[in-house]
């Protein structure tokens, strides 16, 4: 009988049960007769067991009130808007997102939410040409509307990883993440700061060589680097809204933008 | 919206201690985690459409607020708030019962995960303290479960080792490591 080599990964996966029968069977024989597998195993065992009875004190304490009130609010909301939905028989709500390919599945799921997350920024602006939604408040200022269409802006998007800040003619452009939507096309998330100016923050999706602008919500800005919670949720509901997967890895990022 | 199924708006509330728990561990500091749990449960609820009945609810909700911890980091381009040591140290909770020698080996296995690689740590939480098979973890983390068997096999490597809990084992040399 040849003595066979297993690898952690493998020990592992039958630590927890998670290996096919074959290999599994080959393990129980190897162990018959090799105390130092036996040892690697029960390694694997207890380090799991370790790990879960480390962390039981955090799950038998209690949430803190005020999460448990402002989660049950929201459902409360929900339900509310629900039950109000089912009686008006899905009247479209006025919605301040104008998503630049509207998917009507996605509206469905994302409006009620962006609506009074929207409500709250000074202006909204979307699609391709810069097409401007303006609303009350301080417009969005002509020069970061103009910038986003910049082809430097385009260059950028297919060429700097995300977490990473680029400097181009007094604009900052800061790359959030990448991911990929529903349709599998690939989007970035990225922020335009300029001194003095409302801030930017944008989600474009790439169609064949050019990059679309699907979504720029303008942030008043209170620093540099700084963008109120109110536009990053009402990104975060849009990328909800259009399916968007995980995050990109580095290395996923990497592949995707063809960058050595 | 609403199927014959549990909604998520009905198992929200019942799963916020694990979700906490899970946030906690995730990014190491108590006031950062409810907050993440509150956004995760938010867009929970903006999005229970695309929940399908029949999955894990637990894995669902488990991506959307590690998606939103990774956005956070990268926003803001850190490693995330640290806290200090004391306060890590509570994480390991206050249950004072157990015998003191107990309570030294479990902090310093509580220790010894805070101290992971973040993407070690995610991945092990996941599997060993929350059950979640590979596969499943693998989808919560949008890797191959390939990787996840060597992040998690690695993870229990270093956790063992530091917090000394390898049975005293001959440490045969394996053949070929993949790292």
């Amino acid at each position: 009988m040849s003595r066979r080599d297993f690898d952690d990964e493998t020990l592992m996966a039958f630590a927890d049960g998670e290996l096919d029968a074959e290999t599994t069977a080959a393990i129980e024989e190897a162990m018959s007769s090799d105390d130092a597998l036996i040892a690697r195993v029960a390694a694997f065992m207890e380090s799991r067991v370790q790990a879960s009875a480390a962390l039981k004190p955090l799950i038998d304490e209690p949430v803190p009130e005020a999460l448990t009130q402002s989660v049950q609010k929201m459902i409360d909301v929900v339900r509310k808007r629900e039950d109000a939905t089912a009686e008006t028989s899905q009247q479209p709500a006025a919605d301040n997102v104008v998503t630049f390919q509207p998917k009507t599945a996605a509206r469905k799921a994302g409006s009620s939410w962006t609506l009074p997350l929207a409500a709250s920024l000074a202006a909204v602006i979307v699609g391709a040409g810069g097409y401007l939604a303006g609303k009350a408040g301080a417009p969005v200022s002509g020069g970061m509307v103009a910038a986003i269409s910049d082809p430097v802006v385009a260059k950028a998007l297919a060429t700097t990883p995300s977490g990473a800040d680029i400097n181009a003619g007094g604009t900052t452009i800061k790359f959030v993440s990448s991911f990929r939507d529903e349709a599998g096309a690939l989007c970035r998330e990225f922020e335009l700061h300029r001194v003095s100016e409302t801030s930017l923050v944008s989600v474009a999706c790439r169609v064949g060589q050019n990059w679309d602008l699907r979504l720029a919500v303008a942030a008043p800005t209170a620093g540099q680097d700084y963008v109120p919670a109110g536009a990053s949720e009402t990104v975060d509901a849009y990328l909800t809204t259009i399916h968007a997967g995980a995050p990109l890895s580095e290395a996923e990022e990497k592949k995707a933008l063809g960058l050595p | 919206m609403k199927g014959d199924d549990v909604s998520v708006s009905d198992r929200l509330i019942a799963f916020l201690p694990n979700l906490r728990r899970f946030a906690i561990s995730l990014c190491r500091s108590r006031d950062l985690a409810d907050d993440l749990v509150q956004a995760a449960c938010e867009r929970a609820l903006a999005s229970q459409d695309r929940f399908e009945s029949g999955t894990r609810f637990d894995a669902w909700m488990f991506r959307i607020l590690r998606n939103l911890w990774i956005d956070h980091i990268r926003r803001t381009k850190t490693a995330g708030p640290r806290e200090d040591i004391d306060d890590r140290q509570d994480i390991v909770g206050s249950s004072g019962e157990r015998d003191v020698e107990a309570r030294m080996t479990l902090k310093s296995v509580a220790v010894a995960i805070d101290e992971l690689v973040d993407e070690q740590r995610e991945v092990l939480l996941l599997v060993c303290v929350e059950d979640l098979s590979y596969k499943e973890a693998a989808e919560v983390l949008g890797i191959p479960i390939g990787t996840v068997m060597s992040r998690l096999a690695r993870a229990r490597k270093n956790l063992a080792e530091a917090a000394g809990i390898n049975p005293a084992a001959d440490r045969s040399p394996e053949k070929g490591g993949k790292t």
